[in-house]
């Protein structure tokens, strides 16, 4: 009886200390994760001389809400010799890479239907070697890409357009659209669109009602995905803007932290914004964000 | 002009240090990220409350922008205000504040742990797509067998994982290669270009000295050298589907 309740109570500590032990691991992933947002989170929170506090003070409280407000509405308190201009210019960005973001992804699953139900659906020549060979060039780094564009891109007298940062971000999505676009083609029975086209309606008919309705998870897996990359899109949009209103709101970010590297707080409020858009998605949409990844290359 | 491009970047000593800090990059990445990568998702296999909601911020350092965890680690990194200092120093583990990215070697460390930040969760990610393949039997067999928790680490899970160890360590070492708006954002290149990645290198060489010829040859290098790891990851997915959801 008494080794019994023994071995009870010791297993009730071993289940005990194991629970607390797994608690403690999977606290040190999130802090892992979220230790560094939350410090330019605090920072875009702290009032001006917390900001310059040594040691660090770390809860800012009350939180100072001023640059946020400074950064989306122009107004607050100005107490800082920041022009009005740069504030100006920042707005002007996040408008510009929301227009690029919702451009690329227009234009990616619109394309990017077409292509992939190409190959999930036509007999194409070597068509299995060329999306393979799409993937391949799309794990190419845009960096490798940039002088023949650039290039061809001031000769046409292009440059510092935003539609010019669509298109290109467009043919460097592209592929992924298709490629996710096409798998999810492939799992639909091509005997619905083959009734369809008995019943005499044509191929584009046949994909716009009775495909597409189906793909709608695939299309939004695509969305998601697309308009990520294309909001996070860097070095495209650096090289190819130059002018403040046609800036996106990466690069904003980057010219910020040259210009302006002191202003801790409204810099950092600028940071949480421009990543709000991503990080929303991914939280809220992950499951279709990882569908995409996990189904083919990755883009770093 | 003819290959004589490709003549001297291959015997220029810049590529060459750029070529090395690359591959130091990836070699953090793969050294440090590797196992990290591979604890977080043991770690997050198994249930526990709040799951979904910890996978779910799993993936948001992957989807913050480059440019904006520049600005990000500036901050952590900062010589007089930065958290990094603060925190060490309320620690006791410094006397005085240390100015974190002046040091060459040590600013590229910094570059690579940062990055690491971003990657480690994408490569966790992978690893538990990979875990929820393994069938749960093998374990229990192995239970009944008498093996033990390590037993079972090293005879069922990481070999049956190693495929997408191979796939984590491509795609690492394509993204050193690809790393670039951190770089731009964080350091820019320096101190005295003790953090020029390749992808800096280039878009140095190409937009800064205006060297066309030069970067366009070394460009068509990394272009190849990417792509023959890139046909050897499309390989292996295709031959296990194992990255499959």
């Amino acid at each position: 009886m008494k080794t019994w309740r023994y071995r009870q109570r010791r297993r009730a500590v071993r289940a005990l200390l194991h629970g607390m032990l797994q608690s403690g691991l999977v606290a040190a992933v999130v802090i892992f994760v979220l230790s560094p947002i939350a410090w330019l989170v605090i920072s875009s929170l702290s009032w001006p001389k917390d900001l310059l506090a040594t040691p660090p003070r770390w809860v800012p409280w009350p939180p100072n809400l001023t640059y946020y407000q400074q950064l989306l509405l122009g107004t607050g308190e100005q107490g800082t010799t920041l022009t009005a201009f740069t504030l100006r210019a920042f707005r002007f960005s996040l408008r510009n890479s929301m227009y690029v973001a919702v451009g690329t992804t227009m234009v990616c699953l619109f394309l990017g239907s077409l292509a992939g139900y190409a190959f999930a659906r036509l007999r194409l020549l070597w068509g299995d070697r060329l999306i393979y060979f799409l993937l391949l060039v799309q794990m190419l780094p845009v960096v490798v890409l940039l002088i023949p564009l650039y290039l061809a891109v001031s000769k046409l007298g292009l440059l510092d357009r935003i539609g010019t940062v669509i298109a290109l971000l467009s043919s460097i999505h592209l592929p992924f659209a298709i490629w996710i676009l096409r798998s999810y083609f492939q799992s639909i029975p091509s005997e619905l669109e083959e009734a369809a086209l008995v019943d005499g309606a044509n191929r584009l008919q046949a994909i716009w009602h009775v495909i597409i309705p189906l793909a709608l998870p695939g299309l939004f897996a695509a969305a998601v995905y697309t308009f990520m990359q294309s909001w996070n899109a860097f070095i495209i949009p650096l090289i190819f803007t130059s002018s403040d209103t046609n800036r996106t709101v990466t690069v904003a970010i980057a010219m910020f932290v040259g210009r302006h590297y002191t202003e801790y707080g409204l810099m950092s409020a600028a940071g949480v914004l421009a990543s709000l858009p991503p990080a929303l998605l991914a939280i809220f949409f992950q499951r279709y964000l990882l569908a995409g990844l996990t189904a083919g290359a990755v883009k770093g | 002009m003819g290959l004589g491009n490709y003549v001297d970047v291959l015997t220029d000593p810049d590529v060459r240090a750029a070529a090395g800090r690359t591959i130091y990059l990836a070699a953090v990445g793969i050294g440090l990220g590797i196992p990290l990568a591979l604890a977080f998702a043991l770690i997050l296999n198994r249930p526990f409350p709040l799951r979904g909601l910890v996978r779910g911020l799993l993936i948001v350092p992957w989807v913050i922008p480059g440019s904006v965890q520049g600005l990000l680690w500036s901050r952590i990194y900062d010589p007089h205000y930065g958290a990094l200092n603060g925190l060490l120093y309320q620690l006791g583990l410094i006397q005085d504040y240390v100015p974190w990215l002046l040091e060459p070697r040590r600013a590229l460390l910094l570059v690579a742990l940062a990055n690491l930040w971003s990657t480690v969760p994408m490569m966790t990610l992978l690893y538990l797509a990979g875990l929820q393949t393994i069938p749960e039997e093998l374990y229990e067999a192995a239970q009944v067998d008498g093996a033990d928790a390590w037993a079972r680490f090293r005879f069922i899970t990481f070999p049956l994982l190693l495929p997408i160890t191979l796939i984590n360590l491509i795609l690492k070492t394509i993204d050193a290669f690809a790393l670039f708006d951190l770089v731009f954002v964080l350091t820019g290149g320096g101190p005295a270009n003790a953090t020029q990645v390749m992808g800096y290198y280039l878009y140095d060489a190409a937009f800064n000295s205006l060297k066309y010829g030069y970067a366009s040859a070394l460009a068509w290098l990394i272009a190849l050298a990417t792509a023959g790891l890139a046909m050897l990851y499309s390989r292996l997915t295709r031959a296990g589907e194992v990255a499959a959801v």
